[in-house]
């Protein structure tokens, strides 16, 4: 069957039309990553928590009207926001030029900017907590500051002052535990001694970190625990978790304040910063002022969050970026956050004013007194899964504590400590001697 | 083609085929291109690169680009990871137990739904709500229900007299919680496939296996379960491989917990490939996930031709 010329004629010229697209939507697709940042555009990461990217949208208007630069505040929940800051920076997006970083990041602080030199001129220097600044709390590199803290909690202990004085220290773990099981039988009916959200397993080695006392890194540089040591300390998680209430295995971090909150609990272990609030906010707590921090326990140290901003060495805004950094972490701006967000400050001058000691006698020198101890992990985020899932198994009444240390070692068995983690881990005596 | 039609004898069905001249073969290539270019581009490429992938050493924490071949070493990591093996099993469990349920509960409910009347067709539009809701946001829901002291699970449990579990705690009943609300969410697609299926069925074999004296269960289980095998068989298909695909209700009802119980092979992946960044080993994870997946959609398709042909 032979085709009339003019249906050949539209044909070819569809044929064209769509040979033309093809090409244009390849020639499209080729083309490259455009430059997502324009020269007066600041993007900044921080994690969605309701607190430290609500900080970071209520001092943005006031940035980009002095710099004239527009800021976008890109907020991702800590499940998603280390991703996304490793995703763009190996990958060589560039799209973040400030980055919300932890010690969880480590494997991507070569992809970060050295500000050592611009830490050592810094104008608030001088009112930071100096511990803070050293490899561990903040983030090195190739022995260069990639971070600044402008975050910083150390995990705590609170009792409430009905069952426990205000003035409670104890020994250690082993202490704390003796002394909650004497409560036991002296507290009122729906009162238990501890809570705690065992639910929220990268809660528990909080816990265990303060119980153990030993190396988290071999002599061979590998991953590894004394085990010992370890299992001692593991099963005083057991044992707190059975000091909690009935349903402590599955209690969320907000279940596990709420308990503390409604005086059903004689003491609470938690980030300070998820509860500070709440315990200053009637309307939230029962308690009134019948609360307190107390030191710590020993042997081990208490975990330390800080959340540093640091800029990614892909960034067209180094300036601008440093000039965010600078004038977001004051110790004006750090003092408010702290009593409106929560959000632990890294300057020693919030500890030491005269006034807010007076106010939050029974909360800050203790606060200040564990900041001053507490350390990060010698671990990955891929290294924390096989920490704390076997902790959760054994919270959740499955296998003993020396066999949650053994699913621990066999988990890390086949992982690379990376070499930055190592220095810090020495740094921190976290290395077996 | 025309010649060997008229050797085997076969009716000519159309004079000849209109895209017979270079011009036209040209407009069916310009037309085609597109489309295949993008099938390459989007299932083929990756496919491939991702294979390739799984055979060469590449952590993207360490490197930006991948590194050398390393045979297999990446299949035989994954392999040796028990925690590969467990979420492998987890998987099964799910999905087996998940379809199985879904399965007899969408059939109950298709059956008793099939009459047109108002009051069927307003209970057909109300259990399909749950097949509409965001699978984070039904785990969202399910996660606060599932609460073991305020959930409203064990506060109705309690009610009659029985004493809830720790639901999200335990490591057996977090899994019971992950097939519950995948239940709970896909028995209306299986409820409304079969019900199509049913409405296929020709009421003549009905009324005759009634007239024959066969009551309403032998009518069912001898005449018209027969005739829905072939609609059983697509949803077994379609749900076992959205039940093995599934991520987003685990990593909001469980996190893949208590520990590695709730642990399912996609969570597995995810966690390889985009928390720890192991790229060569997640695409070696993934090819031995679709191998894995492949089979039991061929041991599906064999069932039912068996049954098929059993019944025919």
């Amino acid at each position: 069957m032979k085709t009339s010329l003019r249906s050949r004629r539209v044909r070819r010229i569809a044929g064209v039309l769509a040979a033309g697209s093809t090409a244009v939507a390849l020639a499209a697709c080729s083309a490259g990553t455009g430059d997502a940042a324009g020269s007066s555009k600041l993007v900044v990461t921080y994690m969605d928590s309701g607190t430290y990217n609500v900080a970071a949208e209520k001092f943005a208007p006031a940035f980009e009207k002095s710099h004239d630069a527009e800021v976008a505040v890109e907020a991702f929940p800590f499940a998603t926001l280390g991703q996304q800051n490793a995703t763009d920076l190996i990958t060589g997006t560039g799209g973040f030029d400030v980055m919300s970083t932890s010690a969880w990041d480590v494997e991507i602080y070569n992809h970060l900017q050295p500000l050592t030199s611009q830490i050592d001129k810094w104008k608030n220097r001088d009112q930071y907590i100096p511990e803070l600044l050293k490899d561990g709390p903040s983030p090195y590199a190739s022995g260069d500051q990639v971070g600044l803290t402008y975050a910083s909690d150390a995990y705590g202990v609170f009792v409430n002052t009905d069952y426990l004085p205000a003035d409670t220290t104890f020994a250690d773990w082993d202490d704390l535990v003796s002394v909650a099981t004497g409560l036991k039988d002296t507290l009122p009916s729906g009162v238990v001694p501890i809570s705690f959200a065992f639910g929220a397993a990268d809660q528990i080695p909080s816990i265990f970190q303060g119980a153990y006392d030993s190396y988290y890194v071999t002599k061979d540089g590998q991953w590894g625990l004394d085990d010992e040591s370890a299992t001692k300390a593991m099963q005083t998680v057991g044992d707190i978790a059975a000091l909690g209430t009935p349903n402590a295995a599955s209690l969320s971090i907000d279940e596990a304040n709420e308990n503390f909150l409604a005086g059903k609990a004689a003491m609470l272990i938690v980030w300070p910063s998820f509860v500070r609030g709440a315990l200053n906010d009637d309307s939230r707590s029962t308690l009134g002022d019948h609360w307190a921090q107390v030191p710590f326990p020993g042997p081990g140290t208490p975990a330390l969050s800080t959340w540093s901003l640091s800029i990614s060495k892909l960034s067209k805004n180094q300036d601008l970026a440093w000039s965010w950094i600078d004038e977001f972490l004051t110790p004006e701006h750090s003092t408010e956050w702290m009593f409106t967000y929560g959000i632990g400050s890294p300057f020693a001058s919030t500890y030491s004013d005269a006034e807010l000691l007076k106010k939050h006698a029974n909360d800050l020198p203790v606060q200040a007194g564990n900041l001053a101890k507490a350390l990060p992990l010698p671990l990955t985020l891929k290294s924390f899964d096989p920490f704390n899932r076997p902790m959760s198994e054994f919270v959740s009444g499955r296998g003993t504590a020396a066999d949650a240390v053994a699913a621990i070692e066999q988990g890390w068995s086949g992982l690379k400590v990376p070499e930055a983690l190592i220095s810090t881990a020495e740094a921190n005596g976290f290395v077996e001697k | 083609m025309t010649t060997s039609l008229l050797v085997t004898g076969r009716p000519r069905r159309r004079a000849a085929s209109p895209l017979t001249t270079r011009p036209d073969r040209f407009f069916l290539w310009a037309c085609l291109t597109p489309a295949l270019l993008a099938v390459i581009a989007l299932q083929l490429y990756p496919l491939l690169n991702a294979s390739v992938l799984s055979f060469r050493e590449w952590s993207l924490t360490e490197s930006t680009d991948p590194g050398g071949f390393v045979g297999w070493a990446n299949y035989a990591q994954v392999l040796s990871d028990p925690v590969f093996w467990g979420a492998a099993r987890t998987s099964l469990v799910i999905t087996v137990c998940g379809v199985a349920l879904q399965l007899l509960l969408g059939t109950g409910l298709a059956a008793l739904l099939r009459k047109g009347r108002a009051l069927h067709r307003t209970a057909r539009a109300v259990l399909m709500l749950p097949m509409v809701i965001a699978p984070v946001a039904a785990a969202n829901i399910w996660r606060l229900m599932f609460n073991s002291r305020s959930g409203s699970v064990n506060t109705t449990l309690s009610a009659i007299g029985i004493t809830g579990p720790e639901w999200l705690a335990d490591p057996f009943w977090s899994v019971v919680a992950i097939i519950i609300v995948d239940t709970w969410q896909w028995t209306p697609f299986v409820m409304l496939v079969i019900s199509s299926a049913m409405l296929s069925i020709p009421q003549e074999l009905v009324e005759a296996a009634s007239v024959d004296g066969a009551g309403r269960w032998r009518t069912f289980r001898s005449v018209e379960l027969p005739m829905l095998t072939g609609a059983f068989a697509l949803v077994v298909t379609f749900r076992s491989l959205d039940s093995l695909l599934q991520l987003d209700t685990v990593y909001t009802l469980t996190q893949g917990g208590p520990g590695y119980s709730s642990y399912t092979l996609t969570y597995y992946l995810y966690a390889l490939g985009l928390r720890n960044f192991e790229i060569s080993a997640s695409a070696a994870g993934s090819w031995l996930f679709m191998i894995i997946v492949t089979v039991i959609i061929v041991m599906m398709f064999r069932l039912d031709r068996a049954s098929r042909e059993a019944t025919s």
